[in-house]
């Protein structure tokens, strides 16, 4: 057999290297999205794909066809700029064609809910009603069992 | 609430609601540590390749296995912080230079290239002979390694050192690169005013270097314990003045850019000071900057300097190697986790918890750590990775 050149090793590397390179650019090509913009940087598609999404949130203008009694109390009350699925959660499922399909969930059995905005930080306006997790208590000596929502109705929470 | 001389006397815990998360955790600390071995090992390395330093060539080859073991992680702990690990390859597609890290990868992989392609032309030698004894599915394999071609002839032998040489001279420059990219993906994040320094590039490379040479001596001295041969005490000798040298580097960087942070006494000094004196105080004054600093200058200072010999020696090293190591992990948690510890408010500090078993907890920090040793020790299985000493011809310890 006839002795491959001393160089041959690199040759055949350079020739490995190559392929390795093509197949980069291939891949690369393959896996780019194709409505990448190269201008603005993102993909095209997001745009499209995040319009298709079903909506989740029904909005409080859903709520008032079957709930206006509720709508009626709440829309005179501290809590009136909330959406009603800040606590309810999403609802847009909740009803299809005038029939309640699904139940809406809400946590009442604990206070996680009322601290997500009432909870004390420094940087939260003085005149806002702020409780400390470790201090509640102290706010007419609650015990560990008592719910804000025993005293305080959600939708119209002035004591 | 404890007050630490902030502007306006404002107090610690001055955190905005959504800035209470330490959100770089101890994965974004090992990645730097890691990327920072391979640099370290390669300096090493080719402190023979290269400059042709004699002592080193029984550690050369070494050096550079290890490089690529450690390297092969580098991006790991990067993968199990982001999560999807699937899509990793999606920073290959469109990174963009306004992303520092979006580059990296390019970086990285260019460079793990490099140290794939000097290892195989230096151990094409092995390579060859292994095809040519092999049989059945293992000569496959080596053939494969060695692109076909098996036979090994003193032209082939002396082109082959020269490309290698080649390889280690461009490959200082880019393991420099790689390592200074790092420090510069942190330097460059000037909202975080611990970080944001032109220094930190340099300060990020130099102590690549030591933690690498740290790491190597301490990995040598094991290998070399384990086989139960004797150790090249003047390659050991030289071993420690280099590392000496290179951490007294180090810290000199780190100390002017203290010292340079201190004295400017800049809109953030405010906020650095209390927060080097407060949550940093143990990690940073007497960790990085005391104990693990002033240690290792002293008894690698002592075993450079005094006529020291032998196995006094060896534990020398090995104690200011071990120091070296941990300075340099607790120089990286002090950047990553430190710099997030200052409140975007900047009047006041967030808190970092270590977690254990989460995922991001220590565990798994720990085994993403050690994942390279294990590499090493396979690669050694296959390959003789200290001269002379081919793993086949190696006596048996029974342990």
């Amino acid at each position: 057999m006839k002795e491959p050149s001393p160089k041959a090793h690199f040759v055949r590397l350079a020739g490995v290297l190559g392929v390795a390179f093509v197949v980069f650019l291939t891949l690369k090509a393959i896996l780019v999205p194709s409505s990448w913009d190269y201008d603005n940087w993102y993909r095209g598609d997001a745009l499209e794909l995040n319009a298709s999404y079903e909506l989740a949130y029904g909005g409080n203008d859903s709520c008032v066809a079957c709930h206006q009694d509720t709508m009626d109390e709440f829309s005179q009350a501290k809590h009136q700029q909330l959406s009603c699925e800040s606590c309810h959660g999403a609802l847009a499922d909740h009803v299809k064609d005038g029939v309640k399909i699904a139940d809406a969930h809400m946590d009442d059995e604990s206070r996680w809910q009322c601290l997500n905005c009432h909870e004390a930080r420094v940087n939260k306006p003085k005149d806002f009603p702020q409780f400390d997790k470790i201090t509640i208590n102290e706010h007419k000596e609650l015990d560990d069992e008592m719910l804000c929502i025993a005293c305080h109705s959600p939708h119209d929470p002035t004591p | 609430m404890e007050q630490l001389g902030l502007p306006g006397d404002t107090l610690v815990n001055y955190i905005f609601p959504n800035n209470a998360h330490v959100t770089w955790s101890i994965m974004i600390v090992i990645y730097p540590y890691i990327t920072g071995l391979v640099a370290g090992a390669f300096v090493l390395s080719s402190m023979y390749h290269v400059f042709g330093v004699k002592e080193f060539k029984p550690i050369a080859n070494f050096a550079l296995v290890a490089a690529f073991s450690f390297g092969m992680f580098a991006a790991v702990p990067l993968l199990f912080h982001l999560g999807q690990p699937q899509r990793f390859y999606q920073i290959y597609m469109t990174p963009h230079t306004t992303s520092a890290m979006s580059i990296f990868g390019y970086v990285y992989s260019s460079y793990l290239v490099l140290l794939m392609i000097e290892i195989w032309v230096i151990y094409r030698k092995v390579f060859i002979e292994k095809a040519n004894e092999a049989t059945g599915r293992m000569r496959n394999f080596w053939w494969v390694l060695c692109l076909g071609i098996t036979t090994y002839n003193p032209e082939s032998a002396k082109f082959d050192k020269q490309f290698a040489k080649f390889l280690a001279g461009i490959g200082i420059p880019w393991a420099c690169l790689l390592h200074g990219y790092v420090g510069f993906v942190f330097g460059s994040v000037k909202a975080v005013a611990w970080w944001a320094t032109p220094l930190q590039p340099f300060i990020f490379l130099s102590s690549a270097i030591v933690s690498g040479v740290a790491m190597m001596f301490m990995m040598y001295s094991f290998i070399m314990w384990r086989r139960g041969r004797g150790y090249d005490y003047v390659m050991v000798k030289k071993f420690i003045i280099t590392l000496w040298m290179a951490f007294i580097l180090d810290y000199a960087l780190e100390v002017l850019e203290i010292t340079f942070v201190s004295y400017e006494q800049g809109a953030h000094w405010a906020v650095i000071k209390p927060l080097l004196l407060g949550p940093l105080y143990e990690s940073y004054v007497l960790g990085q900057m005391g104990f693990l600093s002033l240690g290792p200058i002293l008894v690698l200072g002592i075993a450079s300097l005094l006529d020291i010999k032998d196995k006094a020696l060896l534990y020398l090293g090995n104690l200011g190697s071990l120091m070296l190591v941990l300075q340099v992990l607790v120089m990286r948690f002090n950047v990553v986790v430190g710099g997030q510890l200052i409140s975007k408010s900047e009047r006041g500090f967030v808190d970092y918890e270590f977690e254990f078993f989460a995922k991001e907890g220590l565990l798994t920090a720990t085994t993403i750590f050690i994942m390279p040793f294990v590499t090493y020790y396979i690669i050694s299985r296959f390959i003789p990775i200290f001269e002379g000493k081919s793993i086949d011809t190696e006596p048996k310890r029974l342990h």
